[in-house]
């Protein structure tokens, strides 16, 4: 799963629909004229399951970033130290959005939550982690928000 | 339907990318060097302040460095190449995809007459805005009735922050356009390099303003074709429209030395990489080549060296697409024109007479290289290259993994975050 991700990462959106990624199936469709009997799947055939479509919106696919989460403040969110982290730019941070921020200089992975004054902090999901008030003139932006998890298994 | 263009340029892009993924760069004067560190290619609007010109050596400006913390970054061009993929798309969502020409790597030009209805400053500021999130880059947007006018309206969005990054003078009054036409210099007026705007002036055409009202036949000419078309662009007659993107007619791969290479297998190894990368955009563009040639060259900024700058190329017999064909041209235009005694500080390999993969004729003795067994080589070279990076597998010595003195200088090269899992921006969690 990882390498096709990478490689439709590196690949991009170009790639997708050229003649060279959709021969295999016109290959399939029509160069394999089956002699005998029609086979009793091929009705139900539909395209397998791509999971660039599950991880990532096919529509933000430009605003789409990888990034590898090292630290153990985000764990009770299911982030653990090492996993990579689906971030998506083209959507608006909310109340309670896992959000990569910008945060005095430094890439910082944190759920976005805003106080009653309507001032923003930084909440990490880790009783052990302190949550971050963002105090007025610190350098702080919403870089994106995260859309996925990966973590590996094996 | 009038005809109307947009130009989106991206602000110092380099410098942008680079403090996308390294925020500690933002506020702090950076340049990016050229390959090899030589001399700025991009500067951030501090720098420029500073007056540092483009182009200028980096060794030469060590003392502006030290005492104004500039910060400086390789270059990293597949970092760039995505981040341009990226931007380019995204504006590329404004327009019908015939409507769209990418004009470089972080210029674009969208051709807007389809459009009417379009407020040319509210699209600006949409486009700013959603590629600003979506990529994080700052753009400027220029709108004119040609495509000069809105390379010239994109200059004053940049310029003046008074427009805000959007200037759209199809929508400006007459005499506002006229005011401000006459402060701008005819320098900065797309395709007036240098030597014409010196020329221009020693006529007595010093603004914007001044060129519009010359007559083109005049300057035609005194200064040719290009200057006239240039003013008639000016005065809202567009005369080119959207090119139409054609396959490069020629592909080159070069690089500095880190260190100056003398032997003839050093120099092979390096041309034989070049020619691994020139092949695989070759084939990538659906090309084959006629000519190959190498060159190779000292450093002329060490007049106490010998200099010797050669270049040879080899015909094939056909166009050809297959890479230990072109390795062998390459080696046979190689040892044609290496000689010992020289300290090579760079070589390059150029594919030149590209023909389209499918207009190829055959001929008589070129059986091999196109066999099938053949191609299926060459896509699999592709698909490894694409893999795992550029250097795994190739031919001859290109593929093997030495210390190189050859490889180039590279001392700030920020990871290529987006195209190689190994190396992805690492978010503290």
């Amino acid at each position: 799963m990882i390498d096709r991700l990478r490689r439709e990462d590196v690949e991009g959106i170009e790639h997708l629909g050229t003649v060279a990624e959709a021969s295999p199936w016109l290959l399939r469709h029509f160069t394999e004229v089956p002699c005998g009997f029609a086979s009793p799947a091929e009705d139900y055939e539909e395209s397998p399951i791509d999971l660039n479509t599950v991880v990532m919106d096919p529509h933000h696919r430009e605003a789409t970033y990888l990034v590898r989460a090292k630290g153990h403040s985000m764990t009770g969110a299911g982030i653990n130290d090492g996993d990579e982290l689906v971030v998506d730019r083209a959507l608006e941070p909310r109340n309670g959005s896992i959000v990569i921020a910008v945060y005095q200089g430094k890439a910082t992975c944190k759920r976005l939550r805003y106080m009653a004054n309507g001032r923003p902090y930084l909440k990490a999901e880790n009783p052990h982690y302190e949550d971050r008030v963002i105090a007025e003139g610190d350098e702080f932006e919403i870089w994106g928000v995260v859309r996925y998890a990966l973590h590996k298994l094996i | 339907m009038a005809p109307r263009f947009a130009l989106v340029d991206v602000n110092n892009f380099y410098v942008s990318c680079e403090r996308l993924y390294d925020p500690t760069l933002l506020g702090v004067p950076t340049v990016v060097l050229s390959n090899g560190d030589g001399c700025v290619v991009a500067r951030s609007a501090e720098v420029k302040a500073l007056g540092v010109r483009m182009g200028t050596p980096w060794h030469q400006m060590q003392d502006l460095v030290r005492r104004h913390g500039i910060q400086y970054r390789s270059s990293n061009y597949t970092l760039y190449g995505d981040m341009s993929r990226r931007t380019m798309n995204v504006i590329g969502q404004f327009v019908a995809r015939y409507d769209q020409e990418v004009y470089s790597i972080d210029e674009s030009f969208l051709d807007l007459r389809r459009y009417p209805h379009a407020d040319g400053a509210a699209l600006g500021s949409q486009i700013r805005q959603r590629v600003a999130q979506w990529c994080g880059l700052p753009v400027c947007v220029g709108v004119g009735a040609t495509r000069t006018l809105a390379k010239l309206a994109n200059h004053l969005a940049k310029q003046r922050p008074a427009f805000g990054g959007v200037c759209d003078l199809t929508a400006m009054a007459a005499r506002d356009f006229h005011d401000v036409a006459a402060t701008v210099a005819v320098g900065d007026v797309w395709g007036i390099g240098g030597k014409l705007s010196a020329h221009l002036q020693s006529l007595g055409i010093h603004t914007v303003v001044q060129l519009m009202g010359t007559d083109p036949k005049r300057l035609r000419e005194r200064l040719g074709v290009v200057v006239e078309r240039t003013v008639r662009e000016l005065q809202g007659i567009a005369c080119k429209g959207l090119d139409v993107v054609e396959p490069r007619q020629q592909i080159i791969a070069s690089r500095s030395f880190g260190e100056p290479v003398f032997s003839h297998e050093d120099l092979k190894a390096a041309v034989q990489t070049y020619v691994g990368r020139a092949a695989y955009k070759l084939r990538g563009q659906g090309s084959r080549a006629g000519t190959v040639k190498v060159w190779l060259e000292t450093n002329r900024f060490r007049p106490q060296d010998p200099q010797y700058h050669p270049c040879a190329g080899v015909r094939l017999p056909n166009p050809s697409d297959d890479l230990a064909e072109l390795t062998r041209a390459a080696d046979v235009a190689l040892a044609r024109i290496f000689k010992a005694g020289y300290r090579y500080t760079k070589a390059g390999v150029m594919l030149e007479d590209l023909a389209d993969q499918m207009h190829v004729q055959g001929g008589l003795f070129d059986a091999a290289a196109a066999s099938p067994r053949r191609q299926a080589l060459m896509a699999t070279l592709d698909r490894i290259h694409a893999r795992f990076g550029r250097t795994e597998v190739g031919m001859g010595h290109a593929g093997v993994k030495a210390t190189k003195g050859w490889t180039m200088r590279r001392g700030q090269l920020s990871p290529a975050y987006t195209t190689d899992w190994a190396q992805l921006l690492v978010v503290e969690a």
